[in-house]
């Protein structure tokens, strides 16, 4: 059982020795689990998890748990987009990854987390919209992509991004068929979702602790950082940044990690792709 | 593959299931626990299609503070679905139906539970369905169970749980989707050490003299359920286990 | 005489039926003479005598026992301490101090801060309200320096061992500091910070196989090899 992290966690920050184990770590260039300061946990995505939903992939990043499942209904399009599907990406809360999760409607850091991944995939176009039309201006699908945490050693943001990649991958739409005057779901004839396999985009957050800057931080180390980035990058165009945190970022670390995000978005792009199609 | 009453119903007049299951098998039955490692105790429970997190936080403070009880703990169980885990999608807000099996189950586990060992304290305990295909709260007992269990909380003994059904003479053991609508749904839970029922709950309608026999079906599947919870709460500290066969 | 077994039960396994047993730990004696167990744990019978060990659970604090815990909040003459459990502890200022505390010429903070650890005996508990802390006795005050290591609480005895002897072994053959809390938090402090991450490494592997014969002289071994590795290395 992993009581260090129910502790600091339960408490919302570390002691002053613990503080001190982490930063004189960092000041060596290493981190408490043996990693280096831009190395990532272990990403392992496993799609199709839940049979029953349209789309689902249950991520770890190291110890961090999630899984995103896709439901799909019709709805009307939005009346300026009238020959466009529509999603919606949500996180709920459930005090199932943490304890400081409390029951009910998704709390501030599940808002902000379901929003920025929705930001990445919905400006890097990813997803076919167009092709999610089914009477224009009258029916579409709606894709709702929604987040539930498993467990949460850190980084919860980037575990969920790459869930919803993998559900949506692997996501097939129900065909329609017209019942007297309404299209409905026929759910045991499938198709594929249409995705932009060009415009998948990557997303990495990174935290700056003192003047080190971390690549996939723990909750440990969440609790130390002075402000978190999280960038997402699409066929060389960054399509997402979000500054999380009290601090006040440096210019130049919003620099560096652009560029430290571009020259690692290829490798993980592969990973992404080979654990899919396993 | 969406499966009609009546194929349901005809299969059923020759004494067999749309899963080739006879009358009294249970589905395919997996258990694993210590699956969250930021809770207390957490286990995963997948009978047949259905699957069900449950995870236990506690012992805690008691919130709110005037729910606190000076003699016991108190036992406080959310029983919720995930939007994906049912043909339409499920709204995230807790249904009547969600509100009323989180009483239902934690009513089956308290007898079960020592709560006298912890005054003034909480147990909290969450069941999220990842995939309904009916016995949602067979299986959100079952894996309760065994996260209170993993936990440390003393208990009297393990809860086991299946669903029951009664449909035209003929009795069935952990029923889906597709056939609890269909039969009359007896889901039940037992402590089999104590031989003592801590669920029953039934709809639609069965002749009174058939009570005795569906209990008895009942008891037989829960005892086995309750052999599968008792392997894989050992199987966790098989290491240890393996040690102590060799050596200790 | 019964020869000694060992073997995991689970809560309701039946362990023994009949009246002249002595039951000790996690298991019931019940009116119709069976011996039930209570929780996941390490089943020994030794003739007549059962004892059922748990492998898991929450701490609770005992009257006497030694606990490292941390800062979370103060008031005028006392703090608030986190100890692992499900209330936090208090300490009052005259017991950190071991003098009296004049409210009027001295602060609180001055002599603790939030995030500080301790090592304090538990003077008083009793259920449903925060445990009473006390560095009166010789040994106890504040920690500085080194680092903190959590384990499974239910493990602790095993680091300590029988008559303190694996305690002693570690402390010996690194030379480390080490306070040992009763809670589940352990404090290293040792000369180099390769000393301290043996002993992390040590008292980790004593948490897996604490219930393996043989531990103390393994863990012993282990040790001496490490520094003899780090001293090598000089």
């Amino acid at each position: 059982m992993a009581n260090e992290f129910l502790l600091s966690i339960r408490r919302g920050f570390l002691s002053n020795i613990e503080r001190m184990s982490i930063l004189s770590y960092l000041e060596k260039n290493k981190r408490l689990d043996g990693r280096g300061l831009l190395e990532m946990r272990e990403l392992k995505l496993m799609p199709n998890y839940i049979e029953k939903a349209e789309g689902s992939c249950f991520v770890s990043l190291g110890k961090t748990k999630i899984i995103a499942g896709i439901k799909v209904s019709i709805g009307s399009p939005y009346p300026d987009t009238p020959n466009q599907g529509a999603f919606i990406v949500n996180m709920e809360t459930m005090p199932i990854a943490s304890p400081s999760f409390e029951l009910g409607p998704p709390s501030e850091p599940g808002i902000e987390t379901a929003r920025v991944v929705d930001r990445g995939i919905r400006s890097a176009e990813f997803i076919d919209l167009e092709s999610l039309c089914i009477e224009p201006g009258k029916s579409v699908y709606l894709l709702f992509i929604d987040l539930y945490p498993i467990d949460d050693n850190g980084n919860l943001v980037d575990a969920a991004f790459y869930s919803a990649i993998g559900a949506l991958l692997t996501a097939k739409l129900p065909k329609v068929e017209i019942e007297g005057e309404k299209p409905v779901l026929v759910r045991d004839e499938t198709v594929p979702l249409k995705v932009r396999m060009e415009n998948l985009p990557i997303q990495l957050t990174y935290g700056k602790i003192l003047n080190k800057i971390i690549l996939d931080p723990t909750n440990q180390e969440e609790l130390l950082i002075d402000y978190k980035i999280t960038m997402a990058i699409a066929r060389g165009n960054i399509v997402g940044i979000q500054k999380s945190g009290k601090g006040a970022a440096d210019i130049d670390d919003i620099i560096f990690v652009a560029n430290d995000l571009k020259s690692r978005a290829e490798k993980i792009r592969q990973n992404i792709l080979a654990q899919i199609k396993k | 593959m969406k499966v009609s009453r009546e194929q349901v119903i005809e299969l059923l007049k020759e004494g067999k299931r749309i899963d080739g299951r006879g009358l009294l098998d249970p589905r395919p039955i997996q258990m694993e626990v210590g699956v969250v490692e930021r809770a207390e105790g957490s286990a995963i429970v997948a009978m047949g299609k259905t699957r069900v997190l449950c995870v236990v936080r506690g012992p805690m403070e008691c919130v709110p503070s005037y729910l606190a009880d000076p003699e016991k703990a108190v036992l406080d169980v959310a029983y919720r679905m995930a939007t994906f885990s049912t043909e339409e999608r499920k709204s995230p807000s807790p249904s009547r139906r969600e509100i009323e099996l989180s009483k239902v189950i934690r009513e089956a586990l308290e007898p079960a539970l020592m709560l006298d060992k912890y005054p003034r304290m909480m147990i909290r305990v969450y069941c999220l369905v990842l995939q309904a295909d009916g016995g949602t709260r067979t299986a959100s007992i079952n894996a309760a169970s065994m996260a209170l269990a993993y936990a440390g909380i003393p208990m009297r003994d393990l809860v086991a749980s299946v669903a029951i059904g009664y449909y035209d003479g003929k009795i069935l053991v952990d029923l889906n989707a597709a056939e609890d609508d269909l039969c009359a749904d007896i889901p039940m839970a037992m402590m089999p050490t104590y031989n003592k029922i801590t669920l029953i709950q039934a709809d639609h309608i069965f002749p009174v003299d058939k009570i005795g026999d569906i209990l008895k079906v009942g008891v037989s599947a829960m005892k086995k359920i309750y052999e599968l919870q008792r392997e894989t709460l050992k199987r966790r500290y098989i290491d240890i286990a393996r040690e102590l066969e060799e050596g200790g | 005489m019964k020869k000694s077994s060992i073997r995991i039960v689970v809560p309701g396994e039946i362990i023994a039926t009949g009246h002249n047993y002595t039951v000790k730990g996690a298991a019931n004696m019940g009116l119709d003479g069976r011996v039930i167990a209570t929780r996941v744990g390490l089943l020994k019978i030794k003739g007549r005598e059962i004892t059922v060990v748990p492998l898991s659970g929450p701490y609770i604090p005992k009257k006497g026992d030694s606990v490292i815990g941390i800062v979370v909040d103060f008031s005028v003459v006392y703090w608030l301490l986190e100890i692992n459990y499900v209330w936090r502890a208090r300490m009052d200022a005259s017991d950190f101090l071991k003098r009296p505390f004049d409210a009027s010429k001295e602060r609180i903070t001055d002599h603790l801060k939030i995030g500080e650890v301790v090592y304090a005996k538990v003077a008083h508990i009793e259920r449903g309200v925060a445990p009473i802390l006390s560095c009166r006795e010789k040994g106890y005050g504040k920690l500085e320096g080194g680092r903190l290591i959590s384990i499974n609480p239910v493990k602790i005895p095993r680091v300590i061992g029988v008559k303190s002897t694996m305690l002693e072994s570690i402390k010996r053959i690194t030379d480390a500091d080490i306070r040992v809390g009763a809670n589940g938090i352990i404090w290293v402090k040792a000369e180099r910070p390769e000393i301290e991450e043996l002993v992390e490494y040590a008292i980790k592997k004593i948490e897996r196989e604490a219930h393996i014969t043989g531990l103390t002289k393994r863990i012993q071994k282990e040790l001496m090899e490490g520094m003899r590795k780090i001293h090598g290395r000089e």
